[in-house]
């Protein structure tokens, strides 16, 4: 019998600690670590949350006030829009360009800090560009942080969709970073679950005590089966994963060799199938684009 | 006037302005372009 089928038969099927099953914690937490290279305490600093989705909402309406700026490198996922909306906060586009690969121009979004400039969130590997980052974007992006004391919301979804050897770095890894960093992540995406609603945010104590309120207003707690359907797989095997990950780098290959043979542009993706026309393709109207973005969402 | 003539309170408004209507859901066989579900199975130890 599988994990969620084991805690429905045990009655596993009451509210959990409103931050989450301490196991799943303590394995999220080892996860980071390991594979990150940051510490997170498992009792105070990780909150298991109902999806990434309602991870991004507890931020925002628990550390945004009205008239806070929350710089967001475009194109962005819409749900951070809302998300700052709903906080009554006011979200600062910061251009990203195509012939940039989408990458973020650390300069540019340093020339957007006024100051009522609170946080900037980053997306990587990116949704929707595919952009990435390397260590001396995120050197000069953690300095940057630091330097106007900023909140940095670190949202790394896809961090295991990468290809070409690309390494993905954590921004709460690099020094000072840890403790103005909130890590948002979920299994949805590489675990294929996203029907089951398991995320978590990762931050520093006082951070997170400000979180636990609002995500306790929202549901309570993660559902508990699905929080055992999580630490299954956090702590299963993951030798599977190399097979989809060679299959999405096959389909993102076809893409680009597509895209090539029609001389359409597109920033060079450097994790999961995601591609992004612009809009200045002449063959190509907005109408008959999908949705502008030629993304493949996996 | 009525309360049931302002149901949705200005906030609501102002997020349902921004966001597309759910058009469809995976199905077998079909890549959803738009959903975000992955197309591969969730693995049998974690479903």
């Amino acid at each position: 019998m599988n994990a969620p089928a084991s805690a429905r038969a045990d009655g596993k099927t009451v509210y959990t600690a409103w931050a989450g099953l301490p196991a799943l914690r303590e394995a999220i937490a080892e996860q980071l670590l390991r594979d990150k290279g940051v510490s997170f305490d498992p009792a105070h600093e990780i909150i298991v949350t109902a999806g990434a989705q309602a991870a991004m909402l507890t931020v925002t309406l628990a550390l945004f006030d009205p008239g806070d700026e929350v710089l967001v490198p475009t194109p962005f996922y819409d749900e951070y829009r809302r998300d700052i909306m709903l906080a009554d906060a006011t979200m600062v586009p910061v251009p990203t360009l195509l012939e940039d690969n989408f990458e973020i121009n650390p300069d540019v979004l340093e020339q957007a800090i006024t100051p009522r400039t609170r946080a900037m969130i980053l997306i990587s590997p990116s949704n929707p560009t595919g952009a990435t980052m390397g260590r001396s974007t995120l050197e000069r992006i953690a300095a940057m942080a630091q330097r106007h004391d900023l909140l940095v919301i670190w949202d790394e979804l896809y961090d295991r969709f990468v290809y070409d050897g690309f390494e993905h770095l954590s921004l709460a890894a690099l020094p000072g970073m840890r403790e103005r960093t909130v890590v948002i992540n979920g299994f949805s995406k590489c675990y294929s679950m996203t029907g089951w609603r398991v995320g978590y945010v990762a931050a520093p104590r006082e951070i997170s005590d400000a979180l636990l309120p609002i995500a306790h207003g929202m549901t309570i707690c993660a559902p508990s089966v699905s929080q055992y359907a999580a630490l299954a797989a956090i702590t299963g095997p993951h030798d599977w994963f190399a097979a989809i990950l060679s299959e999405y780098d096959r389909r993102r290959q076809l893409w680009m060799q597509a895209l090539d043979s029609m001389g359409l542009p597109y920033g060079r993706p450097r994790v999961r199938t995601i591609l992004c026309p612009t809009s200045a393709v002449p063959a190509l109207p907005r109408s008959s684009s999908p949705g502008h973005y030629a993304k493949r969402a996996t | 006037m009525s309360i049931l003539t302002r149901i949705a309170s200005e906030r609501a408004r102002q997020v349902s302005a921004t966001l597309a209507k759910q058009t469809s859901i995976n199905a077998p066989g079909m890549i959803n372009l738009a959903s975000g579900t992955p197309d591969f199975p969730t693995p049998p130890h974690i479903r």
